[in-house]
């Protein structure tokens, strides 16, 4: 869709914290995958005879109450929060675009009747939904996966429904009707592409709200389950040690932090560099 | 002989029963095979919904034909099923519309676009013939390097560049009809003559009847042989083209040639017709046109004027029709150049 050296790819470039963020995600994402050739360390070997150590060469970020080397379990920790961020978001495009595209294309009615249906889940708070979820599903990757992509459904409904509204009706799409195209052609080959840009921005932003999400959900022990690293889950795990040990949670937190910010970054970039027309405040 | 597309009395009404707004009101005409029919007339005229409501392109509710019929060849399309219109549109009838900068998908190569005219009524013939076959449509259209420009994108191409690409997509299929909806609004003066001479030979290669659609009397003196005049959703005065603009019969017409430019005239010579074109929501009783009538009399206020025939080849909408086609009341300054 974009040819290299394009405008969009340019202005991206062009804005610093968004270009420097997008390494960070590059590196943080290729680290994850290469976790077991980085690191020979177990994420859950203990070591009672070393807890709570602070920052080492033997141990970069120190050790946990159970001896456990905190830079190995940051490490893997990173596949689950980024799974479970990316992986919610999927699910709820997954579900979100094929309503939102529906019910923005057919209009009328059903349109008014989807709709007022989204309002009344915009009524419940995202986490609480998650919450709830999560307390229904009962805990683990997956169903964290399932409870934080599903509150991401009613805002992405409205998205797509609206960049659908908008293309509708431009010229094009009377053209394509005109050629005889069917109302599916129409959708995927037409409408969808063109409403693409502000979605993908969008996404890429709840990636990072699902990350806080999951690890919210994680540090209230709802989350993938002990031993499993979570970065939401050691945070919980280490919330005892905040006054004797207070790296234990500061780094798992930082790497939250940073994340997020990261993504939303990213997310900032993707909307100049693919909409140059919307303005920053 | 059958006509490729013949109009009856088709009546287009917008919003629910009982409070509906009329765009189109009982216009009827048709278009031959080989044949070029200029529809004329002001912004809101229904020039253009006409022909949309015909093939069904006008979102329903709230547009729906009221009255009348549509036959395409012989069959109707206002009681024909929505997908079997759809199966028409595209490969019998080839639309080209007003707006060439957008009216093409802006992130699809023009290439595709192209192919996807022909594919869409074609599932046999894959995509890699239909790019082939779009090529030889563009060169067809007068596209310099087709090869390398089908792998581009809109927006790397002037208007009249896209309005090719759309004539292109427009004949893709062989078209029996072409509807040209103001083909030429959009562009440079310079690239209008190249597109109107491009829209003549598309029609000659198919040999498909052709209905254009223009507020410009020059562009449909060049090229139609017949016309039909509209106002306010009713047809005003219909003919031979050269007839009705030298010797136009009904006042709105002759009012419509008076207001036209032409090479020679001067400023003082343009007589713009005074007053607006109704809106839809407060239609004038009797002749839609009687407000803005020179002629009008207490008649045009209260009856509506009856469409009908003059001499073999003519039919106008005005009381006093046969007068003036007898004693040539309406005295027309300047003919435009046909």
């Amino acid at each position: 869709m974009i040819a290299e050296n394009s405008p969009a790819i340019e202005r991206f470039k062009a804005n610093k914290a968004s270009a420097i963020s997008l390494v960070y995600l590059l590196v943080l994402t290729t680290m994850a995958l290469l976790a077991p050739s980085i690191t020979s360390g177990d994420p859950n070997q203990l070591d009672l005879g070393q807890v709570l150590e602070g920052f080492s060469g033997e141990h970069i970020f120190g050790t946990d109450h159970l001896g456990r080397d905190i830079a190995t379990r940051i490490l893997y920790g990173t596949r689950l929060s980024l799974l479970s961020g990316v992986g919610a978001v999927c699910f709820g495009l997954a579900i979100a675009l094929p309503i939102g595209l529906f019910s923005g294309f057919v209009g009328g009615v059903t349109d008014t009747i989807v709709q007022r249906f989204v309002d009344a889940l915009f009524a419940f708070p995202a986490f609480l939904m998650a919450l709830a979820l999560v307390a229904v599903l009962g805990a683990g990757l997956t169903n964290v996966i399932v409870a934080v992509g599903a509150s991401t459904v009613p805002p992405m409904i409205r998205l797509v429904r609206s960049g659908v509204l908008s293309v509708k009706s431009e010229d094009y799409i009377e053209n394509a009707r005109s050629v005889g195209c069917s109302s599916s052609r129409i959708i995927i080959r037409h409408i969808l592409p063109n409403t693409l840009g502000p979605i993908i921005v969008q996404a890429t932003v709840y990636i990072g709200a699902t990350i806080i999400a999951a690890a919210g959900l994680g540090f209230l022990g709802l989350g993938v389950q002990p031993p499993a690293a979570e970065w939401g889950a050691m945070l919980g795990e280490g919330r005892d040690y905040i006054f004797t040990a207070p790296h234990v949670l500061t780094v798992p937190g930082l790497f939250i932090f940073v994340t997020v910010l990261a993504f939303n970054y990213v997310g900032d970039g993707l909307r100049d560099a693919l909409d140059p027309k919307t303005t920053k405040q | 002989m059958v006509p490729t597309l013949s109009i009856k009395d088709l009546t287009v009404s917008f919003g629910k029963p009982g409070r509906e707004l009329l765009a189109v009101n009982g216009v009827t005409y048709d278009v031959q095979p080989g044949e070029t029919l200029g529809v004329v007339g002001e912004s809101g005229s229904g020039k253009s919904v006409t022909l949309l409501a015909a093939l069904g392109l006008l979102p329903s509710p709230p547009a729906r034909i009221s009255r009348g019929s549509v036959e395409f060849q012989g069959r109707d399309l206002a009681r024909m099923d929505a997908k079997k219109v759809r199966q028409i549109r595209g490969k019998d009838v080839g639309f080209i519309f007003q707006e060439p900068l957008t009216s093409l998908n802006p992130v699809m190569t023009i290439g595709d676009q192209i192919a996807e005219a022909i594919v869409v009524h074609d599932q046999n013939i894959g995509w890699q013939k239909a790019r082939a076959r779009a090529v030889e449509l563009m060169s067809l259209v007068g596209m310099p390097d087709p090869e390398r420009l089908a792998k581009q994108y809109p927006h790397e191409f002037s208007g009249g560049m896209r309005q090719r690409i759309v004539i292109a997509i427009a004949i893709a299929n062989n078209p029996k009809l072409l509807i040209a909806d103001e083909p030429t609004t959009a562009l440079d003066v310079t690239v209008q003559a190249q597109i109107l001479d491009v829209i003549r030979e598309a029609q000659e290669k198919t040999g498909a009847a052709t209905i254009l659609v223009s507020h410009d009397l020059g562009v449909i003196a060049q090229m139609a042989s017949k016309i039909v005049v509209m106002y306010a959703g009713r047809v005003m005065e219909a003919g031979d083209a050269e007839d009705v603009l030298e010797n136009p019969l009904h006042p709105y017409t002759a009012a419509l040639i008076e207001c036209a430019p032409t090479m020679e005239s001067e400023l003082k010579d343009i007589h713009p017709i005074p007053g607006q074109s109704p809106s839809l929501m407060e239609m004038p009783s009797g002749c839609p046109f009687h407000p803005r009538c020179r002629y009008r009399q207490d008649v045009c206020a209260s009856r509506v004027p009856a469409y009908r025939a003059i001499g073999s080849d003519r039919h106008v909408a005005c009381h006093f029709v046969e007068e003036t086609a007898e004693g040539g009341r309406l005295v027309v300054p300047a003919a435009i150049d046909a």
